[in-house]
């Protein structure tokens, strides 16, 4: 039942060449202990890589006259894929989560560092401060801003009553409004692996270079960044990924009529019914996001997370 | 009580492409005090995981108490282990950590009561049983572990460096305890240690390893008396080295010659031919100084040869002289500190001699 | 040890983050201070009340769906933990160096790192084309998929602290394989078994987007009753549900980073080893 035998670094049931599968076959009494990875890796095998495969199946099929699917192999969805009205849609999706990324990197960095290097107390506060929001409810935090940007709401009611403008601005369903909530929504998830990063390099490597005459920004560029990239690259993933595919920020910030990638394909899914198109979307989306994860897997720390 | 307690029959290991253990037979006696000695790496953990259960074989036999224990799981094997870093079960109590072979066992409360603060006396941990591993010393985790195993009554008790992480003084004292326990529980203890005095002092007899590979088993006298290889002369104890061919053979005697220094007698090696490769090794207190003057008496069993004082290293006891002799080549002599013995102090000239008995030949 | 002092770091840095810290509160926090307000239309400041609160308990479709959430939030945390302590059980002891196993370990994560519009969709297409009716069932399903990954992970995080010698500690003892997990490995992962349990269980109470697309008629969750309130147009009552929602949420999540916190102190062993 538990994974007891051999579990120190020389476990004899595992040889290096041979690929994993092989030994989760071959389930004798002494390898018995990969059998608690089975529930696990057969529940998302069905509920998670077989519904993927049928995304990819269903993107390959084509639309029946009646809205229904007819299973006749085509690629026809993904020829429409090229269209120039959705190719639109993807760039926006492209500079709206490359930029989201770009200033949660920014903003987040010296955030990260302040934590990083709090002393002991402090740092704990800080770090539990980041994770409630980044684990608090994201629909309620995102219709926190309609709250605020409507033109009843907030900001329009302060901003007239202390008479700055008349007319209440159009702040909500504005690209505007869903990169404030795309920062907003995503910034903790930059923030988190900064930290770690950050508090990874010995304050010895600062008091260093500091002894060798480097200035603050000096120290910045050439010895805190470089040795925390791992960090800040993961954080560019953690934030690219969710904010290329976001849909309830552009949903409910961006109107119905700012599509972005995920309130396309759910436009196509449950609005337009057009399953097989709305599939070839999502491959589409998938391809992305594997490509962004394999191309950065490299460069990535992941661990500590 | 012939019968031996653990016996190893052509055992194989490998780690992937490594080989662990290479082909290593060993029989350990009932009471014995027995210690596998080598460097890191060289596969003596590995035996007694092995021994243990917690590793398998890729070929032989494990033989404990004269059953075949080759398939058979660690826990159902007459063998218990003091692991390295003691392995202590953070959340429980020293008496819970000792008494949880015997609950494995399904024994009654009272006897595991019994013997679980017999073995605590044993170890002097009377008073200590409701406290956490985290709020013992060293010392005393080292205890718990101990006490942890022995209280199971195993037919071996396995040591994996179980002094390794103690301070040089304690590490004193718990070699004495655990010599003085090994008297009174009267199993046999298999140690591994990569630390050659700590086995010399405590076993009856010693395995030394060598890349998985038995060097020589003997007792301690024996291994440092008259080591079999080279590694084993070099690894236990300080030696001093020359090598060089074999230049003359008689019977019983060999000359060794190096270059343009003076010819050294040694005891003859067996099966190795004139001319042949050869280390020659002598211990450092072996040697003796005298103060360099011209030679008065000269007897062929004696080898002389001429050096230079480099370092005097006092230590209490004994100094230490590092002599630098024939063309930058340092030896070590140890001289007690006797009341008549000569000192030397560095830049000396002195006369490094010894009886041609005191060598060792090894093949190069 | 060897902590910089906070003046090192530049006041500029630590203004700015003074900033980002009220950037990510504020919002949330006028959206609570105004869930008490009694004006039931503009956002004009007209007294304190805990009118919304009221219309929203006696609200029966809101308990209907409180009931709903915290049924499937069980559930989901409940079996996401049950099958990631085996999973993380032998990830962390069998160290990824087959290739095969790093697939699995790359399998067992990507449903944390795929947006989760993806995993909707593809939950959806899934349930209709092997005919399951959506509902609560379908809703569960899909949160174990997310949920059992963080569990993987935070588990994971655990077992690394944790002595690996102690299971052969308890085999040599004479303990069998069964014994090792009930004595050794399931008590000292204990804390993280409830960290990893009130996390998902807080994920779950919070999901909309995998909820949206898997959740069928009479399968409504608080965060589906707050979505279709604010696609309705926009009450107080809102206000309210929402500012319970975060609290509840915060309160659990509280919970989990103290829990993981305590258990983030040094076992007794490692302080030894180091």
């Amino acid at each position: 039942m538990c994974s007891s035998i051999g579990i120190g670094k020389k476990g004899w049931s595992f040889h290096h060449d041979a690929p994993a599968f092989v030994h989760l076959m071959r389930l004798n009494a002494f390898s018995s202990s990969l059998l608690p990875l089975w529930p696990a890796l057969l529940f998302l095998g069905v509920f998670f890589l077989a519904p993927l495969l049928m995304v990819v199946g269903m993107s390959l099929a084509s639309r029946g006259t009646y809205g229904g699917v007819e299973w006749a192999l085509t690629l026809s969805n993904y020829l429409r894929l090229a269209d120039p009205l959705y190719l639109g849609i993807y760039l926006r999706s492209l500079v709206m989560a490359g930029i989201t990324t770009l200033v949660c990197a920014i903003l987040g960095f010296p955030l990260a560092y302040t934590i990083a290097r709090a002393p002991q107390r402090w740092q704990t506060i800080l770090i539990i401060m980041i994770l409630i929001p980044f684990w608090t409810n994201f629909l309620v935090r995102t219709y926190a801003w309609i709250f605020i940007l409507r033109a009843d709401g907030l900001l329009n009611t302060l901003l007239q009553g202390i008479g700055l403008i008349a007319e209440p601005l159009p702040l909500l369903y504005t690209d505007g409004a869903v990169f404030v909530g795309l920062v907003y929504g995503y910034l903790p998830f930059m923030v988190l692996p900064l930290i770690i990063a950050i508090e990874r390099i010995p304050s010895a490597l600062e008091e260093a270079a500091r002894d060798l005459y480097a200035s603050t920004w000096v120290i910045f560029r050439r010895v805190i960044i470089p040795l925390a990239k791992p960090g800040i690259i993961a954080g560019c993933v953690l934030v690219f990924i969710p904010a290329v595919g976001a849909f309830i920020t552009p949903y409910l910030l961006g109107g119905g009529r700012r599509l972005m990638l995920g309130t396309l394909i759910q436009q196509e899914m449950l609005v337009a019914r057009d399953w097989p198109f709305g599939a070839a979307l999502s491959v589409l989306l998938m391809v992305l996001v594997l490509l962004t994860l394999i191309l950065t897997r490299r460069y990535a720390r992941w661990d500590g997370l | 009580m012939t019968e031996p307690s653990v016996q190893l029959q052509d055992i194989v290991k490998r780690h992937g492409q490594t080989v662990a253990v290479d082909h290593l037979s060993l029989s350990i006696g009932q009471q014995e005090f027995f210690s596998i000695l080598g460097p890191s790496g060289s596969g003596k953990t590995t035996i007694l995981r092995l021994v243990a259960g917690l590793d398998r074989p890729d070929h032989g036999e494990i033989v404990i108490l004269g059953r075949s224990m080759t398939d058979r799981p660690p826990n159902q094997r007459p063998v218990n282990m003091v692991f390295q870093h003691y392995a202590l079960f953070p959340h429980m109590t020293v008496a819970q950590n000792v008494a949880f072979g015997l609950l494995m066992r399904g024994e009654p409360r009272r006897v595991i009561d019994r013997q679980v603060a017999s073995i605590l006396d044993l170890v002097r941990l009377t008073g200590k049983e409701d406290r956490y591993p985290s709020q013992l010393s060293g010392g005393e985790q080292q205890r718990v572990a101990l006490a942890r195993a022995l209280v199971n009554r195993p037919a071996v008790l396995l040591l994996d460096e179980p002094l390794g992480a103690l301070d040089q003084q304690l590490r004193h004292v718990m070699q004495a305890e655990l010599q003085q326990i090994q008297r009174q529980v009267r199993c046999s203890f298999i140690l591994v240690t990569h630390h050659q005095e700590e086995a010399l002092m405590l076993s009856d007899r010693v395995a030394v390893l060598h890349r998985g590979q038995l060097q020589q088993l003997g007792t301690p006298e024996e291994l440092y008396e008259s080591p079999k290889s080279l590694f084993v002369a070099q690894f236990i104890g300080l030696s001093n080295t020359l090598s060089g061919r074999i230049a003359i053979m008689d019977d019983s005697t060999c000359t060794i010659e190096n270059g343009h220094r003076p010819p050294i007698r040694a005891p003859r090696p067996a099966a190795l031919s004139f001319h042949a490769p050869v280390t020659f090794v002598v211990r450092p207190e072996r040697l003796r100084l005298l103060p360099y003057s011209t030679d008065a008496s000269h007897n062929g069993a004696i080898n002389r040869v001429i050096g230079t004082i480099a370092k005097a290293i006092y230590n209490g006891n004994e100094m230490l002289y590092h002599v630098e002799w024939g063309e930058g080549m340092t030896w070590i002599v140890r001289t007690p500190l006797l009341e008549r013995s000569p000192r030397f102090t560095v830049g000396d000239h002195v006369l490094i001699h010894w009886h041609w008995e005191e060598g060792l030949v090894f093949p190069s | 040890m060897g902590r910089p002092v906070a003046h090192r770091t530049p006041w500029s840095f630590i203004w700015l983050s003074v900033g980002m810290v009220l950037f990510l509160y504020a919002p949330v926090g006028l959206l609570i201070v105004f869930s008490f307000n009694a004006s039931p239309m503009s956002v004009a400041w007209q007294g304190f009340s805990w009118h919304w609160y009221d219309r929203l308990l006696s609200d029966r479709a809101m308990w209907e769906a409180a009931q709903n959430s915290l049924a499937v939030a069980t559930v989901s945390s409940v079996l996401a933990v049950a099958m990631g302590i085996g999973a993380a059980l032998v990830l962390e002891r069998r160290p990824a160096h087959a290739r095969g196993m790093e697939w699995v370990h790359n399998l067992l994560l990507l449903p944390l790192m795929i947006p989760e519009v993806l995993l909707g969709v593809a939950l959806l297409l899934f349930f209709v084309i092997i005919e399951m009716p959506l509902g609560l069932i379908t809703v569960m399903i899909g949160h174990v998929v997310f949920n059992l990954p963080l569990a993987i992970v935070v588990l994971r995080a655990r077992l690394r602290k944790i002595d690996p010698f102690l299971d052969e500690a308890a085999r040599d003892l004479g303990a069998t394989p069964w014994q090792t997990f009930r004595w050794i490995t399931i008590p000292l992962l204990r804390p993280a078994i409830l960290s990893a349990g009130l996390m998902a269980f807080t994920v779950s109470l919070d999901d909309f987007i995998v909820t949206f697309f898997t959740a069928g008629p009479g399968a409504t969750t608080l965060p589906l009753r707050v979505f279709s309130m604010i696609k309705t147009g926009i009450t107080p009552e809102v206000n309210a549900l929402s500012a319970l929602l975060v609290t509840c949420s915060m309160a659990f999540i509280g919970l989990s980073l103290f829990v993981q916190h305590r258990e983030a102190r040094p076992l007794p062993s490692q302080v030894e080893r180091t």
